[in-house]
């Protein structure tokens, strides 16, 4: 009887904690994205910086393939929206609709890649590479800062998704799965900023 | 990043299904605008370059109110000021670099010729390892 008692006090109290730290762990995750927003803005800078030194390379308007570029986009858009049927996934506590939406982020990020690592290699096989131009060098610099960020995501997404099959939504995976949705669903901000100031300043 | 609350599917489910499906639905046609608007050149070039920085705003406010949850309640008190600290630091950090260099590169880089009367160093510099290949470019046309 008292250890009943016990356990119907000490369970509010050891929710709320772990709630809290749950809480916590997302603030200190969100410090880190906008740490990480001013890394990328510093990039911004530069690349705008450099955007009109072609040093008689390639410009923008010669590389840059708008329907590609809007293919990528699209991509990184619904693979937002599946990361966010996941979240709600999460939330329901199916770990089912979980890692199946987790499934289709990944392989909706992995086509974002995979189309930009063609365009990349296309680049430097035309001789647009990153030592052609302080143009090119920022260019570079910015948009694979960003796919690495994408890659390091996937990596995650990939961790995540063997976990949810190993522990199931436990309380620590779904507070890493709620990181994980924070760290993509930024990564789509930050390719708004890309394809608006690289992409399509660049072919106006 | 409403993080407390796991809503046990139902109405609260419901919702927040529709909520990311506005925010996809908003960005989609904000993402459509702007590569429509410089595709087919409907605008001058500074009123494209006006409208898609509007329209990126407008999709970055998008994406952090219905996929990220960004809002004024209580709970997200200080996820916003964050956002906000962070949103004063660049500005400060891009318009600050790209003044900065942009000025620079108008006061170094596009001079008219005149200018080089004034004597600033730097051109003065640069013209004098030029002079003695002229100098022998013109001995050898004289020869």
């Amino acid at each position: 009887m008292s250890v009943e008692v016990a356990r119907h006090f000490a369970t509010p109290l050891e929710e709320r904690a772990r709630s809290d730290a749950v809480a916590n762990a997302a603030y200190g995750f969100w410090i880190y994205i906008m740490s990480d927003c001013v890394l990328f803005a510093a990039l911004f800078a530069t690349f705008i910086v450099l955007s009109r030194n072609y040093a008689g390379g390639p410009t923008g308007k010669n590389l840059i393939d708008l329907p590609y570029t809007f293919a990528e986009t699209m991509l990184l858009l619904c693979s937002s929206l599946s990361c966010g049927l996941a979240t709600l996934g999460v939330n329901r506590h199916s770990a089912r609709q979980a890692a199946l939406w987790l499934i289709v982020t990944f392989l909706l990020g992995l086509g974002f890649i995979g189309m930009e690592v063609n365009e990349f290699r296309h680049m430097v096989l035309i001789g647009a590479d990153p030592e052609r131009s302080g143009f090119l060098s920022g260019f570079f610099t910015l948009v694979a800062t960003h796919g690495a960020h994408v890659g390091a995501g996937l990596i995650w997404m990939a961790v995540m998704l063997a976990q949810i099959a190993a522990k199931g939504l436990t309380v620590r995976v779904r507070s890493r799965l709620l990181r994980l949705g924070m760290f993509w669903h930024f990564l789509d901000i930050i390719w708004v900023g890309v394809f608006t100031l690289v992409y399509l300043r660049g072919a106006i | 990043m409403k993080q407390g609350a796991p809503d046990a599917g139902g109405e609260a489910g419901r919702s927040g299904l529709a909520r990311y499906l506005t925010g996809f639905t908003l960005a989609v046609v904000l993402t459509v605008i702007p590569f429509a608007l410089v595709i087919d050149r409907m605008l001058a070039p500074a009123a494209t370059l006006a409208a898609i920085l509007a329209a990126a705003l407008a999709q970055i406010l998008v994406h952090l109110r219905y996929f990220l949850h960004l809002d004024r309640s209580a709970a997200e008190r200080w996820n916003l000021a964050a956002v906000l600290f962070t949103a004063a630091i660049v500005t400060v950090l891009t318009s600050g670099a790209i003044w900065i260099m942009f000025n620079l590169h108008a006061r170094t880089m596009e001079r008219p010729a005149t200018a080089m009367m004034a004597g600033s160093p730097k051109r003065a510099m640069r013209t004098t390892p030029a002079r003695p290949a002229q100098d022998a470019a013109a001995a050898l046309r004289r020869a």
